[in-house]
C-alpha cells in the first residue's frame, strides 16, 4: 500500500501543476485580449464616432446655408440680424461671418479627419479609412461649392440642385464611417468573446483544481491513516511477540522444571540402586552370622536386628524407587505407542541371532493407546521372544512387526475374532515364519502356566500375563491366521486422546 | 558340591554373597566382570550362574545373551539393584533375555539359596 500510495501522491501533484498551468495560460490570454480592447479598439471606436460627429457638423453647417438661401431665414431664431435676401449676395456682417465660419469649419474638419485617420491605424479597417477620407473630401468639396454658390448669390433653384448631390455625398461618407465602425465593433466583439471564453476556461480550470485538491487531500489523509494503522499494527505485533515470548518463557520454565524432576527421579533411582547394593553385605552377612550364632545368645538377637533393619531399609528403597518412577510424566493408563515400540524394538533386535532378521513397519506420526508403557513393552518383548524361540533351527528366520489403525465394528476384522467394543484401535502384529501354532494348542495358548518350552526355559507365564494386562486395558490379543505357515499374533489396543478426553466405549 | 559362578563388580557384594553361599555348602567362584565370567565358563563346568546385570559396559546383559546362545543348559539367575534401561525395567529385560529368575537386591538370603537350588534342580532334570 505504501509504495502505491506514493505513486498516487506524485501523480496528484503533477496533475495539480498541469491544471494550474492551463488555468494560468487562459488567464494570460484573457488579460492580453482585454488589454488590446482597452488600448486599441476602444480609442478607435471613439475616434470613429468623432469622425461621424464631425461629418454631422459639416452637414448641419451646410444645412444652415441651405436654409438661409432657400427660405431667406437664418436657422437660429436668436439671430435677430437681417436675413440674407433671396437672390441677393450676403452683405451684412452676420451673413459674412456665417460664411467665413462655414469655410473655417470645413477646413478644420479636413485637418481633424487627417489627424484622426493618422491615429486610427488598424489592420483591417485601413481600407475603410481610405474610403472615409475620400468620401469626406468629396463631401467637403460639395459643401464648399454650396457655400460658394451662396456667397455668389445663386438662385434657390440652383442651390436645390446641389442639395441632392450634397446629400448623396453625405450618405456615402456616413456609410463609409459606419462600415469602419462596424468592422471595429466586430473586432471588439471578437475580443470580448475571447475574453469571456478565457474567463470560462479559467473558471473550469479552477474548479478542476479545486476537485483535484480535494481528492489529493483525501489521498493524503488515507495515506496518513494507513500509516497510522500500520504503525499500530507494528506495535500490536511487538506486543504479541512480547506475549509469545512470555508464554514461551513460561513453557521453557515448565519444561526445565519437568526436566529437573526427571533428573531428580533418575538421581533418586541411582541412589536407590547404590543403597540396594550397599545393603547386600548388611543383609547377607548378618543372616549368615545369625545362623552361626548359638541359640539364645545375645549376638543372635543383635544380628537379627541388623538383618531386620537392612530389610526395612531395602523396603524403603523400593518405595522410594516406586515414587521416583511415578513422579515421571509417564501415565498409568495411556502411552504413545510408536515411541515405546521403537525403544523396545531396538533392544529386541540386539538379542536376535544372526539367522533371524527383524523388519518393522510403523506409522510415522504419534499414536496414543489406552495402556501403560510397561504393559505394551512387556507384551512386545513377550511376542518377539516367542517368535525368536519358534525360529530356532530355521535358516533365514523372519520376524515382522507392524502397526496399523483399524476400525472395529462387530467382532470380525481381517478374519480376527476380536472381543472388544466398537471403535478405533491400533493393531500391533508380530509375525514369524516358524512352524506356526498347531490348532490343538491355540485354545490354550493364553492359559496360565501353559508352555511348550522345555522345562527350565520359562514358566509359561508370559503370554498369560500379557493377555490379562491387554484385556484389562480394553484391548485384545489374538492369533491371526497366516498364509503359508508361521505364526502371527495381533494385539488390539484402543486409541485415546493424549490428554484424557476419551469417547465412551460401549460395553459389550 | 554344586558349582556356582558369582558375577558382580561390587567387591562387598561379591564377598558377602560368596561367603553366605559357601556357608550354605556351595562351591563359589567369583568374577568381577562379564568378560572374566565368560573366560571362566569356557574353562570350567558350572551348575548355575548368579550375575548382576547392571555392570559397566552393559556387561551383565551381554553376558546373559551370550549365555543363552552359547550355554543354553546353564541357568542364569539375574540380580539387580533396580532401575530401567529406557522404558524397560532391568529385571523384565533379564526375563526376556532368558534368565531363569530375576531377583531384586538385596535378595533375602534364604530366597537366594532357594532359587539357586531350584535352578540347579531343574537343570539336572533335563
Amino acid at each position: 500500500m505504501e509504495i502505491k500510495s506514493r505513486y498516487w501522491l506524485l501523480i496528484g501533484i503533477l496533475l495539480i501543476f498541469l491544471i494550474t498551468g492551463l488555468g494560468l495560460r487562459a488567464a494570460f490570454e484573457g488579460a492580453s485580449d482585454t488589454r488590446r480592447v482597452n488600448e486599441h479598439s476602444m480609442p478607435i471606436l471613439r475616434q470613429l464616432y468623432e469622425m461621424r460627429f464631425g461629418v454631422m457638423r459639416i452637414v448641419s453647417s451646410t444645412s444652415e446655408y441651405l436654409v438661409i438661401k432657400l427660405t431667406g431665414l437664418p436657422d437660429d431664431d436668436d439671430d435677430a440680424g437681417s436675413p440674407i435676401e433671396k437672390g441677393k449676395v450676403p452683405s451684412s456682417e452676420t451673413e459674412r461671418n456665417l460664411i467665413e465660419n462655414g469655410r473655417k469649419t470645413f477646413a478644420e474638419a479636413r485637418q481633424n479627419l487627417s489627424l484622426i485617420l493618422g491615429k486610427a491605424q488598424h489592420g483591417r479597417a485601413s481600407d475603410n479609412y481610405a474610403a472615409i477620407d475620400q468620401a469626406h473630401a468629396a463631401l467637403i468639396e460639395e459643401a464648399e461649392s454650396i457655400l460658394g454658390l451662396v456667397d455668389a448669390g445663386a438662385t434657390a433653384e440652383r442651390i436645390a440642385a446641389s442639395k441632392d448631390e450634397f446629400e448623396r455625398r453625405e450618405h456615402i461618407a456616413l456609410k463609409a464611417i459606419q462600415a469602419a465602425i462596424d468592422d471595429e465593433t466586430n473586432e471588439v466583439d471578437g475580443d470580448t468573446d475571447r475574453i469571456a471564453n478565457s474567463i470560462k476556461s479559467l473558471r473550469n480550470e479552477l474548479l478542476l483544481l479545486f476537485l483535484l485538491l480535494m481528492g489529493y487531500s483525501y489521498l493524503v489523509f488515507r495515506v496518513l491513516k494507513s500509516e497510522a494503522l500500520a504503525r499500530r499494527a507494528a506495535e500490536d505485533l511487538l506486543k504479541l511477540n512480547a506475549l509469545e515470548s512470555e508464554q514461551r518463557r513460561r513453557l521453557e520454565q515448565r519444561l526445565a522444571a519437568q526436566q529437573k524432576l526427571d533428573a531428580l527421579g533418575t538421581m533418586v533411582g541411582g541412589i536407590a540402586h547404590s543403597v540396594n547394593n550397599l545393603l547386600v553385605p548388611v543383609v547377607t552377612l548378618s543372616a549368615m552370622l545369625r545362623e552361626m550364632a548359638p541359640e539364645g545368645s545375645e549376638e543372635k538377637g543383635d544380628l537379627a536386628r541388623i538383618e531386620a533393619a537392612g530389610t526395612r531399609a531395602s523396603a524403603l528403597m523400593r518405595d522410594v524407587m516406586a515414587f521416583s518412577r511415578s513422579d515421571k510424566s509417564s501415565r498409568e493408563d495411556r502411552c504413545e505407542m510408536i515411541q515405546t515400540l521403537a525403544k523396545g524394538l531396538s533392544i529386541a533386535r540386539a538379542s536376535l541371532p544372526p539367522t533371524v532378521t527383524l523388519t518393522e513397519s510403523l506409522p510415522r506420526s504419534p499414536l496414543w493407546v489406552g495402556c501403560d508403557e510397561g504393559t505394551l513393552d512387556t507384551a512386545l518383548l513377550n511376542l518377539i521372544g516367542n517368535a525368536r524361540d519358534a525360529l530356532v533351527g530355521i535358516n533365514r528366520g523372519r520376524i515382522e512387526v507392524s502397526v496399523e489403525v483399524v476400525d472395529v465394528a462387530g467382532q470380525q476384522l481381517n478374519g480376527d475374532a476380536v472381543n472388544v467394543a466398537d471403535g478405533q484401535y491400533s493393531r500391533l502384529s508380530v509375525c514369524d515364519n516358524g512352524p506356526g501354532v498347531p490348532p490343538e494348542i491355540r485354545e490354550h495358548i493364553f492359559d496360565p502356566f501353559f508352555t511348550t518350552k522345555d522345562v527350565g526355559k520359562g514358566a509359561g507365564l508370559g503370554l498369560s500375563i500379557t493377555h490379562t494386562a491387554i484385556t484389562r486395558a480394553g484391548g485384545d490379543i489374538v492369533i491371526a491366521s497366516v498364509e503359508g505357515g508361521g505364526a502371527c499374533f495381533a494385539i488390539y489396543l484402543p486409541l485415546v486422546d493424549p490428554d484424557g478426553s476419551d469417547t465412551e466405549r460401549k460395553s459389550q | 558340591m554344586k558349582k556356582v559362578l558369582l558375577v558382580d563388580d561390587d567387591p562387598d557384594v561379591r564377598y558377602s554373597t560368596a561367603k553366605f553361599l559357601r556357608f550354605k555348602g556351595f562351591d563359589v567362584t567369583e568374577a568381577e566382570s562379564g568378560l572374566v565370567a565368560m573366560t571362566l565358563i569356557r574353562a570350567q563346568n558350572f551348575d548355575v550362574v548368579v550375575s548382576d546385570i547392571i555392570m559397566p559396559d552393559q556387561d551383565g546383559l551381554g553376558l546373559l545373551n551370550e549365555m543363552r546362545r552359547g550355554y543354553p543348559g546353564l541357568p542364569v539367575i539375574a540380580v539387580s539393584g533396580g532401575g530401567r534401561i529406557g522404558a524397560v525395567e532391568h529385571l523384565k529385560m533379564a526375563s526376556f533375555l532368558g534368565a531363569f529368575a530375576a531377583l531384586q537386591k538385596p535378595v533375602p538370603p534364604d530366597v537366594l539359596v532357594e532359587t539357586v537350588r531350584r535352578a540347579i534342580g531343574e537343570a539336572e532334570e533335563k
